[in-house]
């Protein structure tokens, strides 16, 4: 898959260079390349919407249906007319 | 990408995903977030849910994690908002999800209780690919 990419400059410890440069050497890949992985496995894990939230929102089903029928009958920009 | 209604977005923040919605990046419209969020703010919901609950699911409403799902800026289409509600007597809800599609090559996905009369001829006219969900 062909990746659509921007430039970026970003300031590394001289640890982290080293630490980068080996682990891309290892893998026969760029610097570049292990920061994009770094990031993607990174951001993938990244918390997304508490559970108990989330229930919260699953809870209201019903009454959501209930609160929007209706709710925007007064707006002719946000009603929907059926 | 796959641009929902408010019906939609409030399952996805619920942590389903129903069908076509499973594989794509998906969004709403700014006009779809603010009903999602008007509607939370109901004495209803608040009889549901414990008072820090509520104000929970209306500050994620608010803002979204954009992993889960993205509010499209609505300033990237006024101008073809504008266009297709005078062109096609589109309300702000309608022109700003059409416009948005167009904007950005999404697919639309509504809930089942959310579809103008007219929308499925309007979509199918300017291309717009588009799914109904139970």
């Amino acid at each position: 898959m062909v990746r659509c990419m921007h430039r970026t400059n970003i300031y590394l410890t001289e640890e982290q260079e080293r630490a980068l440069d080996e682990r891309a050497r290892r893998a026969d890949t760029t610097r570049s390349a292990v920061v994009r992985e770094i990031l993607d496995r990174n951001l993938a894990s990244s918390p997304g919407i508490d559970p108990e939230v989330a229930a919260g929102f699953r809870a209201i089903a019903e009454v959501y249906a209930e609160i929007t029928d209706g709710l925007f009958d007064d707006d002719p920009d946000l009603r929907i007319d059926r | 990408m796959i641009i929902i209604d408010d019906q939609l977005s409030r399952i996805v923040l619920g942590g389903d995903r129903p069908g076509v919605l499973a594989s794509d990046e998906l969004a709403t419209t700014w006009s779809f977030q603010y009903r999602l969020v008007r509607a939370l703010i109901d004495d209803r919901i608040d009889g549901r849910l414990s008072r820090g609950a509520a104000a929970s699911l209306r500050a994620t409403a608010a803002a979204p994690p954009p992993r889960v799902l993205r509010v499209l800026d609505p300033r990237a289409v006024t101008q073809r908002a504008a266009e297709l509600a005078i062109a096609d007597r589109l309300n702000l809800l309608f022109a700003e999800l059409l416009a948005s599609a167009q904007h950005h090559g999404a697919t639309i996905a509504l809930s089942e209780g959310n579809i103008g009369r007219t929308w499925p001829g309007l979509m199918e006219q300017h291309g717009i690919p588009f799914e109904v969900l139970p």
